[in-house]
């Protein structure tokens, strides 16, 4: 099969480009098209015929939609102090201490229960063994 | 691409298309996915566009896919693969949407009796 030339490839990116389509997600779509370009070329069509039967199926509502859903998934990955820390050097430690620190609130507060409650229960287990 | 009626049943079933696939071949990209899905079932299933990189994203998000980039003809090409949790859902869902069918065939052979 004959793959597609560079000026075309380009002319689908640019089409992509122009509908919003991000660069995490661009690669992958971009080559779904030209995979579907190079086929029908291989069936006959021409390239205009080919352009319309692929901007129709890539419409621009569908590829909002897409990009949409997608973001919402990185957005549900992303915890809020990998949003906070996006342009921040993750290195310098801030970002260990804020990403731990529900797990060593955690703790603690398990930890405290149980010492504070040794308070009560200590005694009442001395006594009872005592007697 | 026309919409055909069976797209309104394909959008349960996605996921385990997907997943069987996978566990089949090994290793597969978007386009690859939509054009055996069309051969196998001679066209009458077509996985869309906008139907399928959401199902592909939201997998390799909760876990069951592994994805490598290639430079294939001067663009990326994302592969997609089934990691250990990956293959044991396929397994399972692969199992229930087998079990749904047999329930189904039950539910309407009776009114196939009754057209008869």
């Amino acid at each position: 099969m004959k793959s597609l030339n560079e000026q075309r490839l380009y002319e689908l990116r640019r089409y992509l480009e122009k509908s919003g389509v991000e660069s995490k997600l661009l690669p992958e779509l971009l080559d779904h098209m030209a995979s579907e370009a190079e086929e029908l070329l291989w069936e006959g069509y021409a390239f205009e015929q080919v352009k319309q039967e692929l901007f129709q199926e890539a419409s621009p509502p569908t590829l909002k939609h897409l990009q949409i859903e997608h973001k919402h998934l990185l957005v549900s990955e992303a915890s809020l102090t990998d949003i906070v820390f996006e342009n921040r050097n993750r290195l310098y430690g801030a970002y260990v201490l804020r990403r731990e620190y529900p797990s060593h609130v955690m703790m603690a507060t398990v930890l405290g229960v149980i010492v504070f409650s040794m308070i009560f229960v200590l005694p009442a287990l001395f006594h009872y063994f005592s007697v | 691409m026309e919409n055909n009626g069976s797209n309104e049943y394909v959008r349960g079933t996605l996921k385990t298309i997907v997943l069987n696939l996978l566990a089949e071949r090994g290793r597969m990209y978007g386009y690859e996915i939509t054009q055996e899905v069309k051969e196998r079932t001679d066209g009458s299933i077509t996985l869309t566009f906008g139907a399928l990189y959401p199902v592909l994203h939201k997998l390799e998000q909760d876990g069951l896919l592994l994805t490598e980039s290639e430079a294939v003809d001067g663009r990326l090409r994302k592969y997609y693969s089934l990691t250990n949790e990956g293959a044991q859902t396929a397994h399972t869902k692969t199992h229930e949407l087998e079990r749904f069918m047999e329930a189904m065939k039950m539910l309407i052979k009776p009114s196939k009796l009754a057209l008869e």
